[in-house]
């Protein structure tokens, strides 16, 4: 099919019943003359208007009329996440609003037909359905087709975060159609046995997978396969609800879930540092919409520019602070959960591309270059970690902001930095604050200078070249 | 309407086990819903009778 002057996009192919075009800028799906029959009964059915109401699934706008199908504009997302990149608390949310959505959709005579991860965005901390096209026509007799991708996209990952460790959570990352049950059993703690939903729907379910694997049977028109009704459907939707439910993520003790407690951050740097970002959002004219906080743990500092109305990606690595951060976040009132979007992320190994040809999902820097970056007490980790040198560190930020950087610089007598060199020799004995400013002065104008009184650090205003 | 085209695949496996568990999973959740139901009865009782 072809669409003058609409871009099909390279991720969405695998559902006959509707893809994503984009036209400067804007995303829309194309629904094809063979799924209109159900997307009316979407509609006429109540479904549609229900869930969008409830802020369940994306809205959207019949936009074009073709022949062969209906073009409908939903509402845009801000800035796409994957699964992968989401902390436990997100992932159990889009568990959760995919059950959800599933039991409503059975009592309107409607069922999902896939229950993939990547079906849900994030707006700031609400998570949302996306993809109009995944609902068919409910058939009684049939179980739900789902299921086995319910549990490897979300039961798999969420198990393991739970009872296990919560950087299993990166699997998804290797396993774009889920966690297969069988490798999520193997990893798991013996004790999760005893817990009846676990038994059921993971062990039992993944030795029914290697059981029946070699046997394919036909779904359709099956006397065998002729007894779910609607309500072992809803009780099967109730169970799996219910077990979603009871998860919490495993307590671990990570490097950064305590940063603030455990490191040389008074209570007066906290502030001065919050006064200084808000001093400088200030003092930008144009309009900024899209800001990055790398290395942002609980989010101290992402709320500022959240604040202001500046849509706020807030990256780090470590899973046990992003998921501090998104309870925060649910705990408060809008508008930070419209505009606060925290999300695991590796400063030093950023989401890459996957899935065929690796562009199903794609890097994270093909997903928006932002107006403002924020990088408060990063880069000597960064330094440290890797080796990274003033001129590769200055190179990235200018790659990456369209305009704005918020840096602070540790200085090498801070005592943070002290502590992290102690048995480095003379590795970084290049790092000092000169070097420092004659790499970034190459790429940016210096905006403001601010030392933090009674410290070794500096914060730097810098607008791109 | 015969929209079967089933695009991802959802495994033998998958299929035949719901149907081999959800008696049991039924029977759990009715019993669930039942007991719940009794408990906010006794609590509305309860409740009323403060």
């Amino acid at each position: 099919m072809q669409f003058p002057g609409f871009e099909r996009t390279s991720s969405s192919f695998r559902d006959p019943d509707g893809f994503i075009l984009k036209k400067e800028g804007i995303y829309h799906r194309f629904l094809p003359s063979t799924y209109l029959p159900i997307y009316q009964l979407l509609v006429e059915s109540g479904l549609y208007q229900q869930l969008t109401s409830e802020g369940l699934l994306i809205k959207h706008e019949e936009t074009d009329r073709f022949n062969n199908g209906l073009l409908i504009t939903p509402e845009q997302i801000p800035f796409i996440s994957y699964p992968y990149e989401w902390s436990f608390q997100q992932l159990k949310d889009a568990a959760l609003l995919t059950l959800n959505i599933q039991y409503k959709a059975i009592e309107k005579g409607l069922s999902l037909k896939d229950a993939s991860a990547y079906n849900v965005q994030f707006i700031g901390s609400n998570p949302v359905f996306i993809d109009t096209s995944s609902f068919e026509p409910f058939e009684q007799q049939l179980p739900w087709k789902a299921y086995g991708q319910f549990c490897q996209h979300f039961l798999s990952p969420l198990v393991l975060m739970a009872k296990k460790d919560l950087r299993l959570g990166n699997l998804l990352s290797t396993y774009i159609e889920g966690i297969p049950l069988d490798l999520t059993v193997k990893l798991l703690p013996f004790s999760s046995r005893f817990n009846f939903g676990l038994l059921t729907h993971l062990y039992w379910h993944a030795k029914a997978i290697t059981q029946f694997q070699h046997k394919h049977t036909a779904v359709k028109n099956n006397p065998k396969i002729n007894s779910f009704s609607k309500q072992k459907h809803l009780h099967f939707i109730q169970h799996l609800l219910g077990v979603i439910n009871s998860l919490a993520p495993v307590k671990q003790k990570t490097v950064w879930d305590d940063y603030y407690q455990n490191h040389n951050y008074t209570n007066t740097s906290i502030s001065f540092k919050k006064a200084w970002i808000q001093s400088c959002i200030a003092r930008i004219k144009s309009p900024i919409k899209f800001a990055w906080d790398m290395g942002a743990n609980d989010g101290t500092f992402s709320m500022i520019p959240a604040e202001k109305g500046i849509y706020t990606i807030a990256m780090d690595f470590d899973r046990n602070a992003v998921n501090e951060h998104c309870k925060k976040l649910n705990q408060l009132a809008k508008p930070y959960i419209s505009n606060l979007l925290p999300l695991v992320i590796d400063v030093l190994n950023p989401s890459a591309g996957i899935g065929w040809n690796n562009e199903e999902k794609s890097g994270i820097f093909l997903r928006g270059k932002p107006d403002l970056i924020m990088a408060m007490a990063l880069i000597h980790h960064l330094v440290q970690g890797i080796n990274l040198s003033f001129d590769k560190l200055a190179a990235f930020f200018y790659e990456h902001t369209q305009t704005y950087l918020l840096i602070e610089f540790i200085g090498e007598d801070d005592s943070q930095w002290k502590k992290l060199n102690m048995n480095r020799g003379n590795l970084f004995n290049w790092y000092n604050e000169e070097n420092f400013k004659t790499a970034f002065l190459k790429h940016f104008d210096i905006v403001n200078v601010t030392p933090i009184p009674d410290s070794a650090r500096t914060l730097y205003m810098f607008r791109r070249k | 309407m015969s929209h079967i085209l089933l695009y991802i695949d959802p495994g033998s496996g998958s299929i035949l086990y719901q149907l081999i568990i959800a008696g049991s999973i039924g029977a759990i959740v009715s019993f669930r819903n039942y007991f719940t139901g009794i408990k906010t009865w006794l609590g509305a009782k309860f409740s009323s009778k403060k």
